[in-house]
């Protein structure tokens, strides 16, 4: 077994262990065992830091990888299925290294964070339980080497994520939140199931690397329509998961969570996996599929962005830029701008944890007020969280010096690309959207900046309401009603922000702050070669040497001295060797549009800060009016386009409708089996009355509640009367006897 | 017709499976526990009919065998009841089978 | 109408019983012990007769080891005109009982319940005594009609030993269902046993098998004749839905008592069961073709799976710590059943070894309910609220056992299912579900069996009685020894396993 492998299996088993001794003897131990988790992660960064080292630093080989894998349930010969094999596996590559680093850090970072901002919790030590669980998951997803491996952790990090918003589960709305997430995720999680087994029916291996081998050798017995289907269907995995259109709705909910929660799973870890995900199947999506997958892209980053603009919950416009950005990243996968879309990724998890962080610090100070109306002039009491917020702000909103303006502006010039090398028309709608989304981008985040940090403090102006929501906060911390003067956060809190502010700055990255292709980033993330056939969209005339392999080729996005005049479709320049004409073509156009795609975006990004500025600093137009003038479209951006009613007024309600009707068809056909099912239904009120109770403490209580529920029907089997009990035996030996009759009759 | 007539072995078994099922009646319904345990006895000697049908129609003993040593632990059987029912009948004051459930669920 | 036999006959039929008594010493022992243990109650007068008549059956039970090891050397055999056979397994099942016997006098020696209840111990002892020659004879019987002899043995002292306490409500009670269920179930068997006689004119298990695959049968009449003896032997495994007289009998019955009729009684049942339907029923080919037309596996497969369930979902509601045993003790005849489903001679092992291991943790976890009952009176869950800083020595002991009785390592009760499960997987595709029921149907178990642990450990008692109560010397020696006993043949089981490996071979097997 190689060495890396052998630290892979530890950082994967570290937080599992944590979670273990958490959850069972939080209480036990001084300060709930809290110092264990942080430790714990602590040692897991650092090892998962060594392994980045050596993978990134030490090999710096685009091509590295290690395997291993071994077999976990051997079914033999099933009937039905045929041989059935699941192995277990772990892979690492560039992808895995940089990924291990960046959760176990950003998980540590929260661990950190969590000692003062969850402190003085009911449910401390249990927080900390939950948080290792979910890294654990998380790590398995990105250490996997097969779809059923992470299938299992895509569903434990589903059940982490669903504990943990429901974490301050007295509060109704978070219970809400907790099943709408688990919801919507599992619609999701349904398509990706049956993609994998389009998959599994036709290769009989999970294992990524053997699927694709397959499909490379042109051993796909079906359609291409199917294996579009199946990377569609795949590719819903991810919308659930990474709060795509149209399954969007769960994660600004979730921020009913705890802060360091939403900054560590809504924002850089979990619903990157999605992403993640998407990415690791890249080469097996057929390019109908990826139009697909980057329409619904460019379609969520424009949506996500236009209900940010209009929020006031802190949280939320940093929720809904989370979706935007995601979408983003899905846009660029979508356009075959694959290292773009993962950069994107990792510079996105650091600056927006740091936002998330920071808002928490500012949520903390505020006594859990989260309305940005009545925030304002936190610029001097809190420093520290002004600078590095703002720093992160820079970042998202894609200012050059930042990492985001780098990730950003590589996944607009691949839109730009993709949309040339399709013919333009309908195609230039991507980078169309991604750009306005950009501008959108800047002029929200400089509304919070502004409202939150700028001008006096406007705590006096809220409007006293009797049912005023943190008065049924879990977090109470008895400061109810009189408001402190705001400090400055705690160390503990400080030093997570300060280091993942420091990694929204461009030179962690590239040493070109207008050119993230200039880095170790791009140069040790490539586009894979894909392994789907033929594509229907390459023209003739831009086919390349499909001979060369991807192997050999250098950094293709944007090489060093090549300037956009250079470059044509047609040229074979040294340096650029892509295995698929398609991607070769967009690879070529889209560095063709590097510089154009840094002008258009940093024009839109200005023209947002100075909209911004116009809006809230000089107060030149007041926002208020132009609510009211543009109205109809102000109320669409509030209340998020509606989704939430649409899907009430048509999914639940029709289900409800369903619901009804088969309860009608109970109450008045069924009428039979009175008794037992009175029993049942009377256990089941009740079981629903604490339905929320049950769900908080996971699945082991909703299996108890459920097991409780058929057992209180089945012990009034055992009536105490010995006759009945004759009566019983000779029903069961009656039914035998049917059983067997029929069976000899037929 | 003659099938009717001619006593034959259905005979035999038809006035058993009859017996069978008035005994497991009898256990089913009758709250006194006497009479349940008469059920019982019928039941076994619904049994017993069946074997000594079967050891005439098939020639050999061992069906005698086994219904003399049914009737020798239906006897022993209904001893150990009746002492039981007796310790029944002083505890409460009844021997309603039905009614005594304080053990249940 | 029958010819009596002649003077010739009856000599032959002498020699024949004559031949057969050198097999049969233990019983004969075991029934000398159980007359001259009435005459030992008539003789002794005093205060300590109770005493003396509980350690002379331990000592005498403990000498029929000796006469059982002799058979070892012995010839595998039918004897008593093929009424009764001596092979490994039978002997197997005579460690066993014997044993087990041994176990509910030292479970009532401890029981200070007896001193209050019962004024003369009497016949219990004779009783417990019988009871074992009855199962002994049940493990060993090969006619339907010593079958049935030997169940109704076993019934019968049954019968009157949970209804021990004769001023007890709960225990008459007890008794009055145990014997209405049981008699209506062996009228049921006995039933049955008369079909099947009818349709082959044998008593012999192995001749019946013989003629039923020479010449067929009415598939009808047999369905209807196995299900009606599918329902003695059920009432004696007390899987679902042949279980319901266990709860209540085990909730009334002493404490002893319902140890060992947990233990023992469901062990003959398993015996009789084992021995029946690989002998007596002819099989196919393969477990996964019909057997003759008929899958009887269905038949256990429904039982084994819904006792599981059964068992342990109800459990959950228990208050009354025996009563939780007892809904306990029906998922396990459940996983029993998992290993009888097997059919072929490693299931026959997982399910001996399971036994034994059963045996073991069964067995300690009622005595320490016994001696916890001594101190506090009282076996509901509620009462053992803070138990484990009184009798640290009996929570830590009992949680033990627990997790035994639960499955998990490194305790004996793990390698018991281990066995059974790695039994039901070599079978193949086939049974993973089963298996997979079985696991997911034990994690169940860990819930309601850790119910009691939780109260003694992490509850405060509802009475702020803080004397610790210590329950004797002896008893926590044996505690102890019971606990390590249970984790030892946890690490180390080979012995055991080997045993049950040995004892799986039976007489007149032809299975595959």
């Amino acid at each position: 077994m190689h060495s890396l492998i052998q630290l892979s299996i530890a950082v994967l088993l570290l937080p599992l262990l944590s979670f273990v001794i958490l959850i069972f003897f939080n209480r036990r131990l001084p300060r709930r065992g809290d110092f264990i988790g942080v430790g714990i992660l602590g040692a897991t960064f650092g090892l998962s830091a060594y392994i980045f080292w050596t993978v990134i630093v030490q090999h710096y080989d685009p091509a590295f990888r290690v395997a291993w894998d071994f077999t976990w349930i051997d079914f033999g010969n099933v009937p039905g299925v045929g041989p059935l094999v699941i192995k277990m596996g772990i892979v690492i590559d560039n992808l895995t290294a940089i990924m291990l680093a960046m959760v176990t850090l950003i998980s540590f970072l929260v661990h950190l964070y969590s000692t003062g901002y969850m402190k003085g919790d009911k449910h401390y030590g249990r927080f900390f339980a939950y948080l290792g669980i979910f890294t654990f998951s998380m790590l398995g997803i990105v250490l996997a080497d097969n779809l059923f491996a992470i299938y299992i952790f895509w569903e434990l990090v589903g059940l982490s994520s669903y504990l943990l918003i429901g974490f301050f589960f007295e509060k109704e709305s978070a219970a809400d939140a907790q099943k709408k997430a688990f919801l919507a995720n599992r619609v999701g999680d349904i398509g990706m199931w049956l993609g994998i087994l389009i998959l599994y029916s036709q290769f009989h291996t999970f294992s990524y690397h053997e699927i694709f081998g397959h499909l490379a050798a042109g051993e796909f017995g079906m359609s291409h329509a199917w294996l579009t289907a199946a990377g569609i269907l795949l590719f819903m995995g991810c919308v659930g998961k990474s709060a795509q259109f149209p399954l969007h709705v769960w994660l600004p909910d979730a921020m009913e969570g705890p802060t360091p929660v939403s900054a560590l799973i809504h924002a850089a870890t979990m619903v990157a996996a999605g992403v993640y995900f998407v990415a690791r199947i890249f080469v097996l999506l057929t390019p109908e599929a990826l139009y697909v997958i980057s329409f619904v892209g460019a379609f969520t980053a424009f949506m996500a962005a236009t209900i940010a603009i209009t929020q006031h919950d802190i949280k939320r416009v940093l929720a809904y830029s989370t979706v935007s950005q995601l979408g983003y990243m899905v846009l660029g996968l979508g356009v075959g701008a694959y290292s773009a879309a993962i950069f994107h990724l990792v510079t996105h998890a650091f600056f927006k944890a740091c936002l998330f962080l920071g808002s928490g610090a500012i949520i903390h100070a505020m006594h859990h007020e989260q309305d940005m109306r009545w925030m304002g002039g936190l610029r001097k009491n809190m420093p520290w969280t002004f600078v590095t917020f703002s720093v992160a702000t820079l970042a998202l909103a894609g200012l050059p010096l930042s990492s985001g303006f780098m990730s950003k502006d590589a996944i607009l010039a691949g839109a730009i690309g993709f949309a040339q090398a399709e013919g333009g028309g309908i195609y230039y709608l991507v980078p169309f959207l991604g750009f306005i989304s950009a501008l959108m981008t800047a002029f929200y985040m400089g509304r919070q900046i502004w409202l939150v940090f700028f001008g006096e403090s406007r705590t006096h102006l809220k409007p006293a309401a009797p049912d005023d929501h943190h008065a049924a906060h879990a977090h109470d911390d008895g400061h109810e009603g009189e408001h402190h003067a705001v400090h400055e956060v705690a160390w503990n809190m400080r030093l997570p922000l300060v280091i993942l502010a420091a990694l929204s700055i461009f030179v962690v990255y590239s040493p070109d702050p207008l050119d993230g292709g200039k880095g170790w980033f791009m140069h040790m993330i490539q586009t894979p070669a894909t392994v789907v056939g033929e594509t229907v969209h390459a023209e003739p005339a831009l086919h390349m040497e499909a001979g060369e392999s991807l192997a050999a080729g250098e950094g293709h996005e944007v090489v060093p001295g090549h300037g956009a005049a250079q470059m044509h479709a047609e040229t074979h320049t040294e340096g650029h060797t892509f295995a698929d004409p398609r991607q070769a073509e967009i690879g070529h156009l889209s560095h063709a549009a590097h510089n154009q795609a840094i002008m258009i975006s940093s024009i839109m990004v200005a023209l947002g800060i100075v909209l911004a500025l116009v809006f809230y600093v000089f107060r030149l137009i007041d926002p208020d009016k132009t609510a009211k003038a543009i109205r109809p479209l102000y109320l669409l951006s509030f209340n998020k386009w509606y989704w939430d009613e649409i899907y009430n007024a048509t999914v639940i309600k029709g289900s409800l409708g369903i619901a009804r009707l088969l309860s009608w068809f109970d109450a008045n056909i069924v009428d039979g089996v009175v008794n037992g099912v009175a029993t049942l239904t009377r256990k089941f009120a009740f079981a629903n009355g604490s339905f929320d109770r049950y769900a908080v403490d996971g699945m082991v209580n909703f299996t108890a509640f459920f097991v409780n529920t058929s057992g209180a029907f089945m012990k009034k089997l055992q009536t105490g009367k010995v006759q009945t009990y004759v009566v019983m035996v000779i029903l069961a030996l009656f039914g035998y006897f049917v059983y067997y009759f029929t069976q000899l009759v037929y | 017709m003659e099938q009717l007539t001619t006593i034959g072995i259905n005979h035999y078994l038809t006035i058993s499976a009859i017996l069978f099922a008035l005994g497991l009646y009898a256990v089913m319904t009758r709250k006194n526990a006497i009479v349940v345990l008469m059920g019982v006895e019928l039941i076994l000697n619904a049994a017993n009919i069946n074997f000594l049908a079967f050891s005439h129609y098939n020639g050999g003993m061992e069906g005698v065998m086994f219904s003399l040593f049914v009737i020798v632990l239906a006897a022993a059987e209904a001893a150990v009841a009746l002492a039981i029912i007796i310790n029944i009948y002083k505890i409460f004051k009844s021997v309603d089978v039905s009614s005594i459930d304080s053990m249940k669920e | 109408m029958f010819e009596l036999p002649s003077g010739a006959e009856i000599q032959s039929i002498i020699s024949i019983l004559k031949s057969g008594l050198g097999f049969f010493i233990p019983e004969i022992y075991l029934s000398i012990l159980f007359m001259g243990l009435i005459i030992l109650d008539l003789a002794l007068k005093g205060r300590n007769k109770s005493g003396i008549l509980g350690w002379a059956t331990l000592i005498g039970l403990g000498g029929s080891f000796y006469f059982i090891a002799q058979q070892h050397a012995m010839q595998a055999g039918e004897h008593f005109f093929g009424m009764y056979v001596l092979d490994e397994y039978a002997i197997f099942f005579k460690y066993f009982f014997v044993a087990s016997g041994m176990f509910a006098v030292v479970a009532t020696l401890a029981d200070r319940k007896f001193d209050a209840e019962v004024k003369s111990i009497g016949e219990y002892y004779a009783l417990v005594v019988a009871m074992v020659i009855g199962m002994v004879m049940m493990a060993a019987a090969s006619d339907l009609l010593m079958i049935f002899l030997a169940m109704e043995l076993v019934s019968l002292s049954a019968y009157i030993l949970s209804g021990y306490f004769k001023r007890d409500a709960r225990s008459s009670e007890a008794a009055l269902k145990y014997l209405v269920y049981g008699a209506v179930s062996s009228g049921l068997m006995l039933y049955g046993f008369s079909l099947i006689y009818g349709m082959t004119a044998e008593t012999n298990i192995l001749k019946i098998s013989m003629e039923l695959a020479d010449h067929g049968y009415d598939p009808l009449v047999m369905i209807l004749a196995t299900l009606l003896i599918m329902a003695g032997f059920g009432y004696k495994i007390g899987a679902f839905p042949f279980h319901f007289w266990s709860p209540d009998v085990y909730e009334g019955a002493p404490t002893p008592i319902t140890a060992y009729l947990s233990v023992a009684s469901k062990a003959a049942g398993f015996a009789l069961l084992l021995r029946f339907f690989y002998i007596a029923v002819p099989h196919g080919v393969s477990p996964y073709e019909d057997i003759l037309g008929i899958d009887w596996l269905t038949l256990l497969v429904i039982m084994s799976v819904a006792s599981m369930i059964y068992g342990n979902v109800v459990a959950i509601w228990q208050k009354n710590v025996k009563r939780l045993l007892a809904y306990s003790s029906i998922a396990h005849a459940g996983y029993l059943l998992l290993g009888v489903i097997v059919m072929d001679e490693i299931g026959t092992q997982a399910v001996l070894f399971y036994l034994l291991s059963y045996f073991l943790m069964n067995y300690a976890a009622f005595y320490v309910v016994v001696l916890i009952s001594n101190r506090t009176g009282s076996e509901t869950l509620d009462d053992y609220r803070g138990l484990g800083s009184k009798m640290p020595l009996a929570g830590a002991a009992l949680t033990v056992f627990l997790i035994s009785l639960v499955g998990l390592p490194p305790t004996v009760g793990f390698i018991g299912k281990l066995m059974i499960f790695s039994a039901l997987l070599s079978k193949g595709a086939l049974y993973i579900w089963l298996a997979l029921i079985g696991v997911l149907t034990s994690v169940i178990s860990l819930y309601y069996y850790m119910l009691i642990p939780l109260n003694m450990f992490l509850r405060e008692s509802l009475e702020p009685n803080e004397k610790s109560l210590n329950p004797g010397f002896l008893a926590q020696l044996m505690m102890a020894v019971l606990m390590i006993l249970t984790i030892w043949f946890g690490l180390f089981f080979e012995p055991l396993s080997e045993f049950a490996r040995y004892s799986s071979a039976m007489f007149g097997l032809s299975l595959y």
